[in-house]
């Protein structure tokens, strides 16, 4: 079932001589529960169009539907609301509000649906996030890593049917990045949610069921990725 | 020297990458510099034009001392006090053939020292002053007049002193203006202002069927060549029947044998003893103080008027560096961050901490550089503007005397001391300002540049975290709650700018309203006056009928006559009947001893004796005075005030309560120190209760006891012999609770009111009748004419009254200088509310700039704009709370000083706490707090999330 279809995505950035065309005409669509990424050299427009997929930036031309509602139709506020019941975002540099601990930062997207966090639900995220004796800290008393295993808390608290994860790792070393992806993954194999996840390393990238290759606003190619090379990796 | 260069360099570039800060930076100094160049050059200017007033009405010297001889002048030399003499001689009037103009036949001569000409304004419009005793100028007035004389002319004089006679046998000759009058059958000296009846005219022809004007010579005579024209003197009034002129005397050529001096004093040495010294050579009446100019010339012997000011100007200076140092302050701890953040890009590349000191003060001296031409010409402008609105106001202040307008402008008085002050104190609060932020940033290392990890330290707080505490709150309480607590410098900032805000405007609105209390109280010894019937626009007051004519009658036919209406009767007299000292409150008396304690060395005086003399004076009782209304406008000021009811048989008054006890009530003697004590019941007895008045004339015993022979005395028509008349107090007032009939306060002196029926009760009992004042408003001009035509009749028959036509000057003067007073308090206080607000303002925006990131992010999460605003405003309100709970005690202790300061200075009087316009101030203050917040909000909600998110880290 498609959750995700983005027609004729156009973005340009200023206009006559300093014009930049950041997306060009980009098409594809993405199925429930698939894990996508996307690759492409830097300024291809990977962030461009995973906000604009977000509904935190809008196209100069082009529809994104997701669930079959023409997001950017919809007026600011709606676009809020439906940005938070049915959208988690991961930023490389976190973007957690310092004035917030850990468990608010957590539970913020929840709150501002008006909806009263669980518990119970926080306690099992925080420790599968492995942030049990961080929970009261501020983000400026946590590593890189912590900080980003808190921003995914964010993300996936409100169980978001499409979780949208740009460079999440790009600041974090090798061992924080594996464990960073592992919970991205996990989220997306165990609760069935949908993971579009740009990064720059190859190795990630593989374990994606497809990966999307971006050039110059383009998408210059659409892999899914060989059976066998998952079957080798399982 | 060439890296500081660079800082200095990056620091103007970051200024006009935050252009709106800069300029309202900007704006807050060049606002500080405008009311500081305001107070200083305004006080400077309202002095000068107060002393360029008083010099053009008097002239420019402090004392006049007239009737000296040769010997009176060597004594006023030798004074230690007198700098400079003048001379001046009137020689009286001589015929001037040259006139041109029947009613002005004469010219005074007159001769003056060279000083004399400066300091009384003598100016010139052609050729020269006189430079010997052959010389004279003439006033403008005659040329204009078509007098056949000019420069060059000698002119020949002898002089006389004119005189009026009256030949007939009965019935006075006089006149109201100038007030002269003659009896039958005799002669009298003019006024120097007197008039001339010109024969042949109708005026003229009558005065002299009876009349005649004598000249009497002086002896002196002599021919002057006339070197110069002057313009017309203040002393030649229109209606003088002379013109001017002025030839030179010194020392070795005085003529007559009595002259006249002008002094002038140091007025640092001059204290109260010198006016006895002068009064001790020269008589008691033969000087003459010019007390205005010596007031605004800073003399010492003034210093109630110039402690004032001085206080008043001091602690406005004060305040407006307060407020200033606030401002910038915040201004510069509110860009912290992005300052931090050059900064420790700078110190990365090796810049010392003295260079980063150095980028703050170079920005608060580029931002002083344009604001202090322009605050200090905005300063100037509005002092000229309100020296022009206010100009002519203030010299009607000095137009009472009669001498008419002068139309004076007021002239900028923009003394070098005033400029060297405002730049002084504009770099010094400015540096003040910016030396907290200098110290802090001197220590941004380069690591804060790069991480920006500033804010943790003092916000850690590990309670907060309890998981349980956040289920059942709003994200918005969360968010707002979270964001008060964990960035506290951004809080504190806006918390310490609304602190502010509060404090200054309701300390300046309190130590004004001091101010204008104490100016009103200095001005408002006008006493008591009544307001009922003030509309009316004529009045006849009658202290007597005279024989031929009944009060009654006259009441009578002022209402019957063509064109009146509204007529309305008053009586009133002081002294009328006498309370028992003992029905005087404690309060009375304590505050009459502390009062007369002023007049002697502390501890001289002991209070149980004072009191116990004070209390057997006059017969063991004390004068009061009475003022009575018609029996239906008292009976309806006793129902607005809910009075207690009377019966049949009972004699209603009611009591006026303010009082109050004043240094100034006791002109003969000089006390320590000003000093004032309000009265708020001078009475020892409550309202319904019965207390007796006595009569004014004397009981036999009484007469016995004094010496006087009972049966000369005058009788009463009524006569008590002793015994008291029992009035029932219906209510004790206050003058504020019957505006409509009376105002003011009589100081020290008691009052009542009684109904008109009473009224001539009290007649009855007492040796003379009260005062009748007869209102009405009349608009028949012969009707005016018949009234006036009656009352110099009747005054002719032994009667005394007279007719006025309505507009009191004094209540006017009272009015003008509250006006003033007010419009100055009521702009300072305004533009210092305007600092407060800008440096809210300031704080408000530096908040949501900071927060912008985080807006961001939380739209990106999916909050809407109503959500961030419902955060804001929650936040917004945690901060005044804060604020108003750090402000009000402050506040109240600063008003607390002030007013204790105050009332030690000057005497006790009621102060009270400004509460309702606190609460308003608050409601002000919270509204303009959420309207700021919302604004900022929107604007901060226009910018594009993406921008900021991409940002490296919140
Ligand atoms: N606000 C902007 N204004 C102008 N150009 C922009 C803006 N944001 C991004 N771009 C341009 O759009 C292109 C795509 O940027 P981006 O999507 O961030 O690339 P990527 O994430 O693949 O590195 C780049 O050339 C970038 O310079
Ligand atoms: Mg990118």
């Amino acid at each position: 079932m498609e959750l995700l279809r983005c027609e004729n995505i156009s973005k340009v950035y200023g206009t006559g001589e300093g014009k930049t065309v950041a997306l060009q005409d980009v098409s594809f669509s993405v199925e429930k529960g698939e894990f996508v990424s996307i690759v492409g050299a830097s300024g291809s427009g990977k962030s461009t169009l995973l906000h604009i997929i977000g509904g935190v930036d809008k196209p100069t031309s082009g529809k994104v539907f997701i669930n079959g509602t023409d997001i950017h139709s919809q007026n600011e506020d709606k676009l809020a609301i439906f940005r938070r019941r049915h959208i988690g975002l991961v930023y490389q540099f976190y973007n957690l509000l310092p004035e917030l601990n850990v468990d608010e930062n957590i539970v913020l997207t929840h709150m501002l649906d008006g909806r009263k966090p669980d518990k119970e639900r926080l306690d099992q995220i925080v420790e599968y996030l492995g942030l049990t004796d961080r929970r009261s800290h501020l983000p400026s008393e946590l590593s890189g890593g912590q900080q980003q295993r808190a921003s995914i808390g964010r993300a996936l608290f409100s169980k978001p049917e499409l979780l949208l994860a740009d460079e999440p790792t790009g600041n974090l070393d090798r061992k924080n990045s594996a464990e960073i992806v592992e919970l991205l993954k996990e989220s997306n194999r165990k609760f069935g949610q949908t993971l579009i996840l740009i990064t720059h390393d190859e190795n990630i990238a593989l374990q994606a069921d497809r990966i999307i290759y971006m050039e110059d606003g383009n998408i210059t190619k659409d892999d899914r990725i060989r059976v066998t090379d998952l079957m080798g990796r399982e | 020297m060439r890296n500081t260069k660079i800082v200095h360099q990056v620091t103007l570039k970051h200024m006009k990458m935050n252009m709106k800060r800069t300029l309202i930076s900007v704006i807050g100094i060049a606002l500080m510099v405008m009311l500081l160049t305001t107070v200083l050059v305004g006080k400077d200017t309202a002095y000068r034009y107060f002393v360029d007033i008083a010099s053009a009405k008097k002239g420019a010297y402090h004392y006049a001392v007239y009737n000296l001889d040769k010997e009176k002048l060597e004594k006023l030399k030798d004074l230690d006090e007198v700098t400079e003499i003048a001379i001046t001689e009137d020689l009286k009037y001589s015929d001037f053939e040259q006139s041109a103009k029947p009613e002005k036949p004469f010219i005074n001569v007159r001769r003056y020292s060279a000083d004399a000409f400066k300091w009384t304004n003598i100016k010139l419009v052609d050729g020269r002053f006189p430079q010997n005793g052959n010389e004279i100028v003439i006033s403008e007035q005659a040329i204009k007049d078509g007098a056949t004389v000019k420069i060059g002319d000698t002119i020949s004089t002898s002089t006389f002193r004119r005189y009026f006679k009256n030949n007939n046998t009965s019935g006075a000759f006089g006149i109201q203006y100038p007030v002269f009058k003659v009896p039958a059958g005799e002669t009298v000296e003019a006024p120097y202002n007197m008039y001339y009846f010109v024969p042949g005219t109708e005026f003229g022809d009558e005065f002299y069927k009876t009349g005649e004007e004598i000249h009497k010579d002086t002896g002196f005579s002599q021919d002057f060549t006339v070197v110069g024209i002057i313009e017309v003197p203040v002393f030649e009034e229109p209606i003088c029947a002379w013109y001017s002129a002025i030839s030179f005397v010194d020392e070795t050529t005085i003529q007559s044998d009595t002259f006249n001096a002008l002094l002038m004093t140091d007025t640092k040495k001059t204290d109260s003893q010198f006016m006895y010294k002068i009064r001790s050579i020269v008589g008691d009446d033969n000087y003459e103080i010019n007390d205005t100019l010596l007031a605004f010339s800073g003399s010492s012997s003034m210093d109630s008027i110039n402690f004032i000011v001085l206080g008043a100007q001091a602690f406005f200076v004060v305040l407006i560096a307060l407020i200033s140092v606030m401002l910038i302050y915040n201004i510069f701890a509110l860009s912290y961050d992005e300052r931090a953040k050059y900064l420790g890009m700078l110190s990365s590349v090796g810049a010392t901490g003295k260079q980063k000191r150095s980028s703050v003060y170079f920005e608060a001296f580029i931002m002083l550089l344009p604001a202090l031409p322009i605050g200090f010409a905005l300063g100037l402008g509005t002092v000229k503007i309100a020296a022009n609105t206010a100009g002519p106001m203030a010299e009607k202040l000095f137009s009472f005397d009669g001498t008419g307008v002068l139309n004076l402008k007021p002239v900028l008085a923009v003394s070098p001391a005033a400029v060297i002050t405002v730049i002084l104190l504009s770099i010094i609060t400015v540096f003040i300002s910016a030396l907290i932020p200098a110290r802090k940033i001197s220590k941004v290392g380069p690591i804060e540049s790069i991480r920006g990890t500033k804010k943790s330290g003092k916000s850690r707080n590990k309670a907060k975290g309890n998981p349980d505490r956040l289920i059942g709150r709003s994200a918005a309480g969360m968010l707002s709650s979270r964001f008060f607590k964990n960035d506290k410098s951004k809080s504190l900032g806006i918390i310490r700018a609304v602190a502010i805000f509060f404090l200054v405007t309701v300390a300046v609105y309190f130590g004004t309203s001091l101010v204008m209390m104490m100016v009103d109280y200095k001005l408002g010894d006008n006493g008591l006056s009544i307001t009922y019937g003030d509309d009316r626009n004529y009045s006849m007051v009658v202290i007597d009928t005279g024989d031929q004519m009944e009060r009654d009658e006259l009441i009578d036919m002022i209402k019957n006559s063509e064109g009146t209406s509204d007529v309305t009767v008053i009586r009133f007299d002081s002294w009328s009947l006498r309370l028992p000292s003992e029905l005087l409150s404690d309060e009375y008396w304590n505050a009459d001893y502390e009062i007369e304690c002023m007049f002697h060395e502390p501890g001289e005086l002991s209070k149980d004796e004072f009191i116990k003399e004070q209390k057997s004076i006059d017969r063991g009782t004390t004068f009061i005075s009475v003022t009575a209304f018609e029996d239906e406008v008292f009976d309806k000021m006793a129902k607005e005030v809910k009075a207690a009811s009377y019966g049949e048989g009972e004699i209603p008054c009611i009591l006026i309560k303010n009082a109050y006890f004043s240094t100034d009530q006791f002109l003969s003697e000089r006390p320590r120190d000003y000093k004032y004590i309000e009265v708020k019941d001078p009475y020892a007895c409550n309202d319904g209760e019965v207390i007796p008045l006595y009569s004014n004339a004397y009981s036999r015993a009484e007469a016995e006891e004094y010496g006087l022979e009972w049966d000369k005395l005058p009788h009463p028509e009524i006569d008590l012999d002793g015994a008291p008349a029992n009035f029932k107090v219906i209510k004790k007032v206050n003058t504020d609770e019957i505006s409509d009939y009376m105002e003011g306060t009589a100081g020290s002196g008691l009052n009542i009111i009684v109904p008109m029926s009473v009224a001539e009760y009290i007649d009855k009992i007492n040796v003379q009748e009260m005062v009748t004042g007869i209102l009405f408003n009349c608009d028949n001009e012969a009707t005016v004419k018949m009234f006036l035509d009656l009352s110099n009749q009747l005054n002719d028959l032994g009667g005394n009254l007279a007719l006025n036509q309505a507009g009191s000057s004094v209540a006017e003067f009272r009015e003008i200088i509250a006006y003033l007073i007010r419009t100055v308090l009521i702009v300072f206080t305004a533009i210092s509310s305007a600092i407060c607000l800008l440096n809210v303002y300031s704080s408000i925006s530096g908040l949501m700039v900071s927060r912008r990131k985080q807006f961001a992010v939380l739209k990106s999460m999916g909050s809407t704009f109503s959500q961030l605003l419902n955060t804001e405003i929650k936040e917004s309100i945690r901060m005044l709370i804060a604020a108003i709970v750090i402000a009000f005690p402050i506040t109240g202790i600063i008003c607390w000083l002030l007013a204790k300061t105050f009332i030690g200075q000057f005497g006790y009087f009621t102060v009270s706490f400004p509460w309702l316009q606190s609460l308003g101030l608050i409601i002000f203050i919270a509204a303009a707090v959420l309207l700021m917040t919302f604004i900022c909000l929107r604007r901060e909600n226009k910018i594009d999330i993406i921008e900021e998110i991409k940002r490296e880290s919140v």
